[in-house]
């Protein structure tokens, strides 16, 4: 006789019966091993080869009562009929150990859920006597892991549903997990750096909230300006909070991202407008004091009867109420959401009519305009031809200024084409001035606010006016340096309008990308008609 | 004899409005549009006060500025810098500091646009004053 696996194999005598025999089957154990399975905090039972219960410990016998003799299946299960699923088949039959869980919808136990190990005695003629069924009550422990797996799932839920980019990052920035949102946007980056993915860059950030949590485990924030995958950039708020260890110890980090590019846009919004009614103000104080100077030379006039002098100060009155009324236009066009008024035209005769407008105050100011005869006359437009109009005025007028205030051998000089754009699939308007140029101070801030170069004469609102009306055309004004000095303004409108969000203005270099003036066979090489 | 003050700004209105302002003021007075024709004027009529804008296009009013204060004959002339943009609404281009900081002397007076015309006859007074002072 040997026991299988027992340790607590005291004694081989104490097996020397004959199984199946009821009434006796607890000499199958010696008085010390059944102390131990007495003391054990499970339920322990001996079944026979024929499923019978031979012999069950104390904590079983309290549990439910005189159980030996009963089936083993209505013990545990409440059967009548042996159970189709019995697993006691491989340590009865099979004499080997086995271990499955068990779940006890209805039995004599108060316990729904065990953990079962089956252990076969086996004779010394190497046939299985009978098994010892050992079931721990871990109905607890059931509990509490459908608990854990229910609060993982809600953790998971919460990973990928919130509407944040998640990663979680080792200590060097190295990407060891990601939320949907973050691979939609940013590609599969498990086992890429943060800066790699987030910034296309080899270096990290030189303030990266990342390594501050990692150092003093605490939750740090920053703003930055991310690229997606796709290559748009997009503003973040970047939230870093440590993951901790049982020891306490930080392992990973985690970093969570919210999208703000709405926001930072609102603010730059508000900034500029901040910035319009303050130049609006300075407009109204110039335009003003201007009225007061005019004011001030009639009434003079009229006291020293100088009939010249004071027509000299009713041009200035005049001259003022012209300004307010063109300040009023252009806040009302700024502030007005418009839809354009969209129409077929010809862009060159929209050219042709703008350029005649200002004829005469070229001629005024000494300066030469023309407007270039295309090579090949471009298809009609769909635009608000009100709208593009006030845009090239704009553009026509400045150009004049410009020139007009320079002081130089040359004459002053402001061509204006029509061109098309094939590769941009759009139309452009296009102002070149041989003026001064734009001061790199001025070229600065045209991104951002409304400049005024023109002293008390401009409104500074001009390509504010122009930039909003090149964005409801979903167009751009774009402008760069000209070739022999001087600037070129471009207005830029696509043949398939869309409209934009952003400031449409663009700042370019010649020669560079996306700036096509300079080509060759472009009507721009060709300035004859000039 | 009255005090004469040639006016030096690229805004016609402006010089205008300067010169009957200076005039009504019991001051005589010659205007001048750009650098070279206030230099010329200058060396002809010897004022004995200049007025100037100095956000003349091509930063000629700066370097017209500088060629007074330069020249033997014409650094004694006070100046009065009459200029729209300071350092309020155009950060980039602050005219106060250049002129102060420069090792040039600075001017004899400051006046912002739009025009303050009593600060300005103030100003005015008070540099003419000095002028008699120093010459006596």
């Amino acid at each position: 006789m040997r026991w299988a696996t027992l340790p607590w194999r005291k004694s081989q005598e104490s097996l020397n019966f004959p199984v199946g025999i009821t009434g006796i089957p607890h000499q199958l154990l010696d008085p010390g091993a059944r102390a131990l399975l007495d003391a054990l905090p499970c339920y322990v039972s001996l079944i026979s080869p024929t499923r019978e219960v031979l012999w069950a410990n104390k904590a079983l016998l309290q549990e439910a009562g005189a159980v030996v003799g009963l089936p083993c299946h209505q013990l545990y299960r409440l059967r009548h009929s042996p159970c189709p699923d019995c697993q006691l088949g491989r340590a009865l039959e099979q004499g080997s150990v086995s271990l499955w869980e068990e779940s006890l919808p209805g039995s004599m136990l108060s316990a729904t859920h065990t953990l079962v190990q089956a252990v076969p005695l086996v004779g010394s003629g190497g046939e299985v006597l009978a098994a010892l069924k050992i079931s721990t009550d871990i109905t607890g422990l059931k509990a509490r892991q459908r608990q854990l797996e229910l609060s993982q799932r809600e953790y998971r839920a919460l990973f990928e549903g919130v509407p944040c980019y998640i990663s979680v990052q080792d200590r060097d920035l190295r990407i060891l997990k990601t939320n949907r949102l973050f691979e939609r946007d940013f590609g599969r980056s498990q086992g890429r750096k943060c800066y790699q993915v987030y910034k296309g860059r080899q270096q990290k950030c030189e303030v990266c909230p990342v390594e501050r949590s990692f150092e003093d485990g605490q939750i740090h924030f920053s703003e930055e300006t991310v690229r997606r995958s796709s290559g748009e950039p997009m503003e973040v708020v970047v939230y870093t909070a440590p993951i901790r260890d049982h020891m306490g110890q930080t392992f990973a980090v985690m970093e969570m991202s919210t999208e703000i590019s709405q926001v930072k846009r609102l603010q730059r919004e508000l900034a500029a407008l901040g910035q319009a009614v303050a130049i609006t103000a300075h407009s109204i104080k110039n335009i003003l004091s201007g009225l007061e100077g005019g004011a001030y030379v009639v009434h003079s006039g009229l006291r020293r009867a100088d009939p010249a002098l004071a027509q000299k100060g009713w041009e200035m009155v005049r001259e003022g109420v012209g300004m307010a009324g063109r300040l009023i236009q252009d806040i009302l066009l700024i502030s007005k959401a418009r839809t354009p008024k969209y129409k077929n035209v010809s862009p060159q005769a929209l050219a042709a009519g703008v350029v005649s407008l200002f004829e005469k105050r070229a001629a005024d100011l000494g300066v030469e305009l023309c407007l270039l005869e295309p090579g090949k006359e471009p298809e009609p437009l769909r635009v608000d031809p009100d709208a593009i109009h006030t845009a090239l005025a704009n553009l026509i007028s400045n150009a004049l200024e410009a020139c007009a205030t320079f002081q130089r051998e040359e004459t002053g000089r402001v061509q204006v084409s029509v061109m098309e754009l094939p590769q941009e699939e759009s139309l452009v308007f296009q102002v070149e001035d041989n003026g001064p140029g734009l001061a790199p101070e001025v070229r600065e801030k045209l991104f951002r606010e409304m400049v005024s170069t023109k002293g008390s004469s401009g409104t500074g609102l001009g390509l504010v006016v122009t930039d909003k009306i090149l964005r409801e055309h979903g167009g751009k004004v774009r402008f760069h340096p000209g070739a022999q000095g001087g600037t070129v303004f471009q207005l830029v409108i696509p043949r398939q309008a869309e409209a934009g969000e952003h400031s449409s203005i663009q700042e370019g270099v010649p020669g560079s990308q996306g700036q096509p003036p300079f080509k060759e066979g472009s009507p721009w090489k060709s300035p004859g008609t000039c | 004899m009255p005090e004469k003050i040639l006016i030096v700004d690229d805004e016609p209105s402006m010089l205008t409005y300067l010169s009957t302002l200076l005039e009504d003021n019991g001051y005589q007075t010659i205007t001048a549009s750009n650098a070279q024709e206030a230099l010329e004027q200058a060396l002809r009529q010897e004022p004995d006060l200049i007025t100037l804008d100095l956000l003349m296009p091509e930063r000629t009013g700066i370097k017209l500025y500088r060629d007074l204060k330069k020249n033997e004959q014409l650094s004694r002339i006070p100046v009065i810098i009459v200029t729209g943009f300071t350092a309020g609404n155009f950060p980039m281009i602050d005219f106060r500091k250049f002129i102060y900081e420069r090792s040039i002397p600075g001017p004899q007076g400051f006046v912002e646009k739009p025009v303050e015309p009593k600060l300005l006859l103030e100003q005015v007074k008070k540099a003419l004053e000095n002028l008699k002072v120093s010459s006596v």
